[in-house]
C-alpha cells in the first residue's frame, strides 16, 4: 500500500465574518495541518464548537478558507481544494471525495432507492445494477424494504441517517468525510456502520470523520487529531 | 476526449452592460457557461438578473460588452455578428427559453401537440405522423396525458402549462436553455413536481442551463454554480453549496439568512 498521503492540509485558517452582526469575527481554526494516508481512519476530536464539522466542510470545499492549502490526490495529481476552480472541485468530488453529512437533504419525489443509487449512476453504472446494489446496502443497514420506494422526507432521524450513509458509501471514493455517521443509530445499526467502515479501510479508502460515540471511535479509528490545537492559535 | 469538449465554454459573456435611461440594468458582467452545467443567477427584484438573461439570450442588445457562443462546428462566434436568419436558426435548434409566464412561451390558441410539433417543423420535420408521435412522447415525458394532446393550453393548469413549455423547448434537443423563474407563482406541491422534472431532464439530456430565480432553494436543488447579483453587478460567485453555506458578501449573507426554514 502506498504511503503517499491522499489528503494534505497545511496552514489552514478560517474566520467567519458576520456582516449582519456588525462585522463580528468568529475564528474557527488557524494553522490547521495534518495528513491522511490510504486505508487509515482518523477522527477529528475536541469539544462541541471546536470546529470539527467546519474543518470537514473545508476539506470538502463547502466552506471556503482564508489561507493555507488543502491538497487532495485525485485522478493522478494533487488538487488544492482551496484554489481549484468550481468545475475542477466538482470533478474532484465526483471522482475522489465522498461526504456523509449528519442530515439528509431530500429531493422531492425521488425514492429512497434512487437517492441511494444516484452516485453509482453518476459513475456510469447501469441503472438496474445500481438499484440492486442500493437495495443490498439498505438491507444490510436494516432499512425495511417497504420504505425503499418512498422519498425519505418523512422518515425518522435514524432511518434518514441510514439512507444518508448508504448514499455516501455506495460508490468507491478514495477519501471519505463522515460527520457523526452513527449519531441517531441504535447499537445494532452502529455495528453495521462499523463493519462498513472496516470494509472501506480494507479497500484502501482514507476516512476523516467525527465520531462522538467513544466505542465506535475506538473500534474504527487509527488516531485522533485534536482540533483544539488549531483553535488555540485562532 | 469528451472531458476536453466539456472544458471548452459553450457561452462566453464579457463586460456586459445595459442601462435603462438613468436606471442601471446590468453593469460589467462577465461569465462563462460550460456544457452540461446549470448556472443559477440569484438576487432580488431589480437586481438585474432578468436583464442579464435578456442580454445572454440576445433578446436585449448590450450598451457595452459581447456574448460569444460555440456553434456546433466548434467555432466561438460573436452573437452580434450573426445574421438574423442565423440567429433565428440558433434559437430554434440550439437554444430553449422557459419563461415564468407560460403565455409568453407558448402559443395559447394552438393545441398542446401543436405547441411541441411547431418547434419540430421549424427544424425541418415534415411527416405529420412522426411529428405527432414525437409530440406524444414528449407530452408523456413531462407527465401530460396523451389524451390532452388536442387541447389548447388555455384549458391547462399553471403547472401543466409550464410542463408543456418545457416539452416545447426540449423537443429539438437544445444545448443551452434559459429559464426565467420557471417555478414562480406556482403552488409548492406543483413546484416540487416541476423541479424534479427539470432536474432529471437536465441531467438526462446533459443540458447547459442558465436559470434566473429569487428562490434559493430552487437554486440549491438545480444548479452547480451560482452568481449573486445586486444593483446590476455580480457581487459573489462560486459553487452553489459554497455560496449558500458560506456566503461572504454582506448582501449574500442577508439573502441566505432571510430564508424561512420550513
Amino acid at each position: 500500500m502506498t504511503s503517499e498521503p491522499i489528503l494534505s492540509v497545511d496552514g489552514v485558517a478560517k474566520t467567519f465574518l458576520l456582516h449582519l452582526r456588525g462585522g463580528a469575527r468568529l475564528p474557527v481554526v488557524s494553522g490547521a495541518a495534518f495528513e491522511l494516508r490510504p486505508g487509515e481512519c482518523v477522527a477529528l476530536g475536541g469539544p462541541s464548537g471546536a470546529g470539527k464539522s467546519s474543518l470537514l466542510k473545508m476539506v470538502y470545499g463547502n466552506y471556503r478558507i482564508d489561507s493555507g492549502t488543502i491538497r487532495v490526490r485525485g485522478d493522478g495529481d494533487f488538487v488544492d481544494v482551496a484554489s481549484a476552480d468550481p468545475r475542477r472541485l466538482l470533478r474532484l468530488r465526483a471522482s475522489t471525495m465522498g461526504y456523509v453529512s449528519q442530515f439528509l437533504r431530500v429531493i422531492p419525489r425521488v425514492s429512497t432507492l434512487e437517492v441511494v443509487a444516484e452516485p453509482l449512476v453518476g459513475d456510469g453504472v447501469a441503472r438496474e445494477q445500481a438499484l440492486e446494489r442500493a437495495g443490498a446496502l439498505l438491507a444490510w443497514l436494516n432499512l425495511p424494504e417497504r420504505l425503499w420506494p418512498l422519498p425519505p422526507a418523512t422518515f425518522s432521524g435514524g432511518e434518514q441517517q441510514r439512507v444518508n450513509i448508504a448514499r455516501g458509501l455506495i460508490a468507491h471514493r478514495p477519501l471519505l468525510l463522515m460527520d457523526e455517521p452513527t449519531a441517531s443509530l441504535d447499537a445494532a445499526n452502529s455495528r453495521v456502520v462499523v463493519e462498513l467502515i472496516g470494509e472501506k479501510k480494507r479497500a484502501g479508502v482514507a476516512i476523516l470523520g467525527i465520531f462522538h460515540d467513544a466505542q465506535v471511535r475506538e473500534t474504527v479509528c487509527d488516531r485522533v487529531i485534536d482540533v483544539t490545537e488549531f483553535a488555540k492559535a485562532a | 476526449m469528451s472531458a476536453r469538449v466539456a472544458d471548452l465554454p459553450l457561452l462566453v459573456a464579457e463586460g456586459l452592460s445595459k442601462d435603462y435611461g438613468a436606471r442601471i440594468g446590468c453593469r460589467d458582467v462577465s461569465l462563462k457557461i460550460f456544457p452540461g452545467e446549470v448556472l443559477a443567477v440569484v438576487g432580488e427584484s431589480g437586481s438585474g438578473k432578468s436583464t442579464l438573461l435578456g442580454l445572454l439570450s440576445t433578446e436585449l442588445a448590450p450598451d457595452a460588452g459581447r456574448v460569444r457562443y460555440r456553434l456546433r462546428d466548434g467555432r466561438l462566434a460573436d452573437l452580434a455578428g450573426l445574421g438574423a436568419a442565423e440567429k433565428r436558426l440558433l434559437m430554434r435548434t440550439d437554444w430553449g427559453f422557459v419563461r415564468q409566464n407560460a403565455a409568453d412561451g407558448l402559443r395559447m390558441t394552438v393545441s398542446a401537440g401543436g405547441n411541441v410539433g411547431e418547434r419540430l417543423m421549424a427544424v425541418g420535420w415534415r411527416n405529420y405522423a412522426r411529428i405527432r408521435a414525437e409530440a406524444t412522447d414528449w407530452l408523456g415525458r413531462v407527465e401530460i396525458a396523451a389524451d390532452r394532446i388536442d387541447d389548447d393550453p388555455r384549458a391547462f393548469s399553471g403547472g401543466m402549462r409550464q410542463r408543456l413549455q418545457i416539452a416545447r423547448n426540449l423537443v429539438t434537443r437544445p444545448r443551452l436553455v434559459f429559464m426565467d423563474e420557471p417555478t414562480g407563482g406556482l403552488d409548492v406541491s406543483v413546484q416540487a413536481r416541476l423541479l424534479d422534472l427539470i432536474r432529471s431532464l437536465v441531467a438526462e439530456l446533459g443540458l447547459a442551463v442558465v436559470i434566473v430565480t429569487h428562490d434559493l432553494a430552487v437554486a440549491r436543488l438545480l444548479s452547480h454554480r451560482m452568481v449573486v447579483m445586486r444593483h446590476g453587478r455580480v457581487i459573489e460567485t462560486g459553487l452553489t453549496d459554497q455560496v449558500l453555506d458560506d456566503p461572504r458578501e454582506p448582501y449574500t449573507q442577508l439573502l441566505v439568512s432571510s430564508v424561512l426554514a420550513a
